[in-house]
């Protein structure tokens, strides 16, 4: 559904005064020192703030840093997850054993990991990436399982009947048949393990995105606090639509 | 008139019994035998529920028998406790669409041939597309399933089928949820596809016109437990064209059909109503 | 002509279920075993065996224990509910009024992608006590799922149900309460779910970061003062308190919606 210029522009202009507003409100409340908002950055303090970070090698130390640790993670998770998710929707035995001791880790959040991952990994580059991993693992093993488990019998079926063998099945109709679920799995996954990487690089991390709040926090630098919190926002939006788009591309076959 | 024809499938007095979960063992089927001899349109028909499709999955190899056997061309294919597996010897079109949705249709047709790895890949795409042009469907090659009609769907599905050249196809219920128009255009397809390159066809519907129209020999099963209880020999002459359809003798074995089915279509009715209240 | 009664169907179903739970109970043994054997390695620091943890466990105190479970679950409870009140609303106002869609939407829009996490340092900034802190943490991590699905339960309203109600002569009030707001339910209740897994989430880094008490704070002393048995102790704790406020929210969604039960 394409939507006329005159209906974007339409949308477009209430937005933008919304945000104006929001800001405006923002700016006033600090000013007036409502409440506690005195503590608060001012807009302009935290423009400049903008100004002087976004552009500067430090950003791009810092947002390489948290990327990097959580491609890493994820792509970890996939490798692990997916096949794991496949056997676990596809062969009935897989799941009674493996499930149970999943579904049993799954509800302590990366979060908790975080002190045992500090006191046990040596390094602290290795155990953000574990908890980054911990993230993004369950939602992809899950989301995975789910795509496998809703294949219908008819296509295994009519895969042997042309006389595919197991592995080929595994391949042709399981992983292809699961795609879909796999995708969304890959892309909370993602989102997860963004924010894992925030709480560990705070509580943990000597570099990267979250550590760069907290130092700023530490060194009495509030303005900064504000735009990491964006910044962190925005690359997490970007990625997350990055997957999505890459999904859309693995799963050609459904045009909705 | 002295040709043998080679029986290509035997089914012989084959009995199906369903465990059900605290309940005692339902017979699905009772005693059935058939014979299919090679290159014949052999339909099923049946009143829902009377175990037509239960015997094409023992056939196909989804499902087990337990009594009986079935012999493909002299061979023991199943017998108690010793299942066949499915195979390409055996091809299979399904009621509700088994062509893969993630492939595109010439990925389809190829499948049977590169899963059983007889030979190279362009060589199996050039077959597919071969057979896919000599059956009119060229113009689709390119399509995923989801874009496609349900006819053109069920016509992929039949030449995928073909494709591995089996002993005997084996179609459940195939048209049933095709609307009457695009039906009979399936149909015709079929029966252009036997006329120029015969097959042994082992088909089962409720729809007694269209099981007249394709057959060679109707065989009418009763209501479960499924047992086969009368053979109809369909001697109209192939090609067949619509016209038949109002051709006396057309009429009469629409008759004879209407008779047999009947009285086993109300009892299945009551049986299903029984089960129901129950 | 029916079989004979078929004594060995029961039994095959009860074999089948014993044979899952020995799947099952075979699933937390071997757990247990890879932890073990994960403990017993020679690694430079003595990772604690669940033996360990199950025996710091039972030192601890039984009254201080319950205090810090219940300050916790406190924090989630206050902020959830919050949210849910103050969500809620608002994600039906903005389904029904455009000109407060235009207003709000892009600030959530804007706003929603900033992970929770990220706002402990700005909070710790603001408010006075660790407790309110806290307790905005747990609303602010429950908000945004709330209202999302609200807004999104709203537009998935199927416009077959709106006519038939106003076919039916239903008032304003009456439409919305009768039919819109029960069709909304399940994907309220879906977002209920998320939020209170996040606001679980938030009282936890809130409380290793910042406050005092709480089954946060608990396993990030034992962290700090080396008792990594404990550590254990905390992650289970809260992986079931966590599993079991989703419950929670799953069947009261259920005894709400009977008719989507899941």
């Amino acid at each position: 559904m394409r939507r006329s210029t005159r209906e974007i522009l339409g949308n477009l202009i209430p937005q933008a005064l919304s945000l104006s507003i929001a800001v405006g409100i923002w700016q006033g409340l600090v000013y007036f020192e409502v409440y506690r908002f005195g503590y608060v950055p001012s807009v302009p303090q935290v423009v400049a703030a903008a100004v002087d970070y976004i552009p500067s090698s430090r950003f791009l130390h810092d947002a390489w840093s948290s990327t990097y640790r959580v491609l890493t993670a994820w792509l970890l998770a996939l490798a692990l997850g997916v096949p794991l998710g496949l056997m676990i929707g596809w062969k009935l035995t897989v799941r009674d054993v493996v499930f149970p001791s999943i579904e049993l880790l799954r509800p302590i959040p990366p979060i908790a990991w975080i002190p045992a991952a500090i006191v046990f990994f040596p390094h602290v580059e290795a155990s953000v990436i574990f908890i980054c991993f911990i993230g993004a693992f369950f939602p992809i093993v899950l989301n995975t399982a789910t795509g496998a488990r809703q294949i219908e019998e008819t296509y295994f079926r009519a895969a042997r009947c042309c006389g595919a063998s197991e592995r080929l099945i595994f391949r042709q109709v399981v992983l292809r048949g699961a795609m879909p679920y796999i995708v969304i799995g890959a892309a909370v996954g993602m989102g997860v393990c963004w924010m894992a990487v925030v709480a560990a690089e705070m509580i943990a991390g000597e570099r990267g995105l979250g550590y760069m709040i907290w130092e700023a926090y530490s060194l009495a630098q509030y303005p900064l606090i504000i735009v990491g919190m964006f910044v962190i926002g925005a690359l997490g939006a970007a990625m997350s639509r990055l997957i999505r788009g890459l999904g859309r591309s693995l799963v050609p076959w459904q045009r909705n | 008139m002295g040709c043998t024809l080679t029986t290509i499938l035997s089914i012989r007095n084959v009995s199906k019994t369903y465990r059900v979960r605290g309940q005692e063992g339902v017979l699905a089927l009772d005693q059935c035998s058939v014979d299919v001899v090679q290159n014949e349109f052999s339909v099923i028909v049946g009143p829902s529920g009377c175990g037509k499709t239960t015997l094409l999955n023992i056939i196909a190899g989804f499902d087990e028998l337990s009594e009986g056997e079935i012999l493909l061309n002299g061979s023991v294919l199943a017998s108690p406790g010793r299942n066949s597996s499915p195979g390409p010897d055996r091809m299979v079109v399904f009621q509700h669409g088994g062509l893969f949705p993630w492939m595109r249709a010439l990925e389809n047709v190829c499948f049977g041939p590169l899963a059983r790895g007889q030979m190279p890949y362009a060589e199996a795409r050039e077959k597919a597309r071969d057979l896919m042009a000599r059956v009119g469907l060229q113009d689709i090659e390119d399509l995923y399933p989801e874009s496609m009609s349900s006819g053109m769907r069920r016509r992929l599905e039949i030449v995928r089928a073909i494709m591995g050249q089996p002993q005997i196809m084996l179609m459940d219920e195939p048209f049933r949820a095709l609307d009457a128009l695009t039906k009979g255009v399936v149909q015709d397809f079929l029966l252009k596809i036997f006329d120029t390159a015969p097959h042994t066809i082992f088909f089962i519907t409720h729809d007694l016109i269209e099981a007249i129209f394709l057959a060679d020999k109707v065989c009418v099963m009763t209501s479960r437990p499924g047992r086969v209880k009368k053979m109809i020999r369909v001697a109209l002459p192939r090609p067949r064209s619509i016209k038949l359809l109002n051709s006396p003798e057309f009429l009469r074995l629409k008759d004879e059909l209407t008779d047999a089915i009947h009285e086993e279509a109300l009892k299945a009715f009551e049986l299903g109503e029984r089960e129901a209240a129950r | 002509m029916q079989a004979a009664p078929d004594r060995s169907a029961l039994s095959a179903e009860r074999r089948k279920s014993f044979h899952k739970s020995v799947r099952a109970a075979f699933s937390v043994v071997a757990l247990l075993a890879i932890w073990t054997g994960i403990a017993a390695f020679p690694w430079s620091i003595t990772i604690p065996s669940p033996l360990a943890s199950a025996r710091a466990l039972l030192q601890l105190e039984p009254r201080p224990l319950a205090a810090d479970i219940l300050l916790s679950c406190r924090r989630v409870g206050i902020g959830f509910l919050i949210a849910a009140a103050v969500g809620i609303p608002l994600g039906i106002l903005v389904g029904y009024s455009r000109w407060i869609r235009n207003l709000l939407f892009p600030l959530i829009e804007v706003l929603r992608p900033i992970p929770p996490i990220a706002w402990i340092p700005l909070a710790i900034l603001f408010f006075p006590t660790s407790e309110s802190m806290v307790v905005f943490l747990t609303f602010l991590g429950a908000f945004f799922p709330i209202v999302y699905n609200t807004i999104a339960g709203f537009s998935g309203i199927k416009p077959m149900y709106l006519r038939a109600g106003k076919s039916l002569g239903a008032s304003e009030w009456r439409m919305f309460w009768h039919v819109i707001l029960p069709s909304m339910l399940p994907v309220i209740f879906a977002g209920l779910h998320v939020a209170v897994g996040i606001s679980w989430l938030m009282v936890v880094a809130g409380e290793m970061m910042a406050a005092k008490g709480g089954i946060g704070a608990l396993t990030w002393e034992a962290y700090q003062t080396a008792r990594y048995p404990l550590i254990f102790v905390g992650m289970a704790l809260i992986g079931i308190f966590g599993f079991l406020s989703s419950f929670l929210i799953r069947i009261a969604g259920n005894a709400v919606s009977k008719w989507d039960a899941r």
